[in-house]
């Protein structure tokens, strides 16, 4: 428990002081900072996505912050699972393409490669396109696409340190104003 | 050349586990890799050892001295969901105890010196989970995994 002792030198400054906990202790820039904080969270992950050299902006794009509540505190969520694509998870913590697996790195092939068994692996995200689903040539690429092991991105996790980070500076800084203010006001 | 602390920690833990694994595990061959891609090159199950570096912070204020907190992910691979209780569950149970830490140094690409010289104490369990639920579109290898990550420190004698 944490126990804040106030010594005050009169009633004007008891006065000022309770004001200053009532204006500041939930409506004040604290829930805006974390709101922000929140926001900064769905950035980063997106960041980490996109800086892996995978063309999946179809799942950057798609994790997206929303400031669900900011009633009596502040609630934001990140990512709707239904909006996302199903290999969000998949690419976080990395795993092997499958035969069965309709997950393409659609891009380019080089000249001269086709069905002719010498077939180069597609360039994920050349043309600008990205790893897409259900494509209909996806036997060809089963057959022949390089399967290496996609390693993990931990975009999740990456985010969440960040987070971390920020929540710990922000609530000191606030903390420390805080207390100055009590401070001040108590006077 | 001499290790430093995060590949000293992997190496640490590389070789406790695969003590704990011979002593318990003896008949069930399980392969212990440090590198994502050679957790495919064979058979399961597998102990998949990775450390991650967070960013450090200071020790105290006013202190030159960096505090690190390491991160240490144990991703498991199993060949069924049994297997992945198990083996789960045991990895817990194990880390209870601290690890013995050692530093290293190598030479032509081989350990040429190993000093025991303190305990890994692990501080905090981040992750205890199953990982990937939706298995329609897994390779066998990936449909039984679990990950236990931790934060630790080393306690140097």
């Amino acid at each position: 428990m944490i126990t804040i002792r106030i010594d005050w030198q009169g009633k004007k400054g008891l006065d000022n002081l309770i004001r200053y906990i009532k204006n500041n202790m939930v409506y004040g820039e604290a829930q805006e900072k974390i709101r922000i904080i929140g926001h900064h969270a769905a950035d980063n992950m997106q960041k980490a996505i996109k800086e892996t050299g995978y063309n999946l902006d179809k799942l950057a794009n798609s994790i997206l912050a929303e400031t669900i509540s900011t009633t009596g505190g502040v609630e934001v969520g990140i990512g709707r699972i239904e909006s996302l694509p199903f290999y969000w998870e998949m690419f976080n913590v990395g795993f092997k393409p499958g035969a069965a697996m309709k997950l393409l790195p659609i891009g380019g092939f080089t000249s001269g490669s086709g069905l002719s068994g010498d077939v180069t692996k597609p360039i994920s995200g050349d043309y600008g396109l990205s790893w897409q689903t259900g494509m209909g040539h996806s036997t060809f690429f089963d057959n022949n696409m390089n399967k290496k092991p996609v390693e993990p991105i931990e975009y999740i996790e990456k985010s969440m340190r960040l987070l971390d980070m920020e929540l710990t500076e922000t609530m000191k800084k606030l903390g420390e104003k805080f207390i100055e203010g009590m401070g001040r006001e108590s006077k | 050349m001499a290790y430093r602390i995060s590949r000293n920690i992997e190496g640490s833990i590389i070789e406790w586990l695969q003590a704990a694994v011979d002593a318990d595990w003896a008949s069930f061959n399980i392969r212990i890799v440090k590198a994502f891609t050679q957790v495919y090159n064979g058979s399961l199950p597998v102990f998949c050892v990775q450390v991650i570096t967070p960013n450090p912070t200071k020790l105290e204020i006013g202190s030159a001295t960096w505090l690190r907190n390491i991160e240490v992910s144990i991703r498991i691979f199993a060949q069924e969901d049994g297997a992945r209780l198990d083996l789960s569950d045991w990895l817990l149970e194990k880390i209870e105890s601290s690890i013995p830490y050692y530093s290293y140094t190598v030479s032509n690409g081989s350990v040429s010196e190993k000093v025991l010289s303190g305990k890994i104490n692990v501080n905090t369990i981040l992750r205890d989970e199953k990982e990937l639920v939706n298995l329609e579109n897994l390779e066998q290898a990936d449909k039984f995994r679990h990950i236990i990550s931790f934060l630790c420190r080393v306690a140097t004698s």
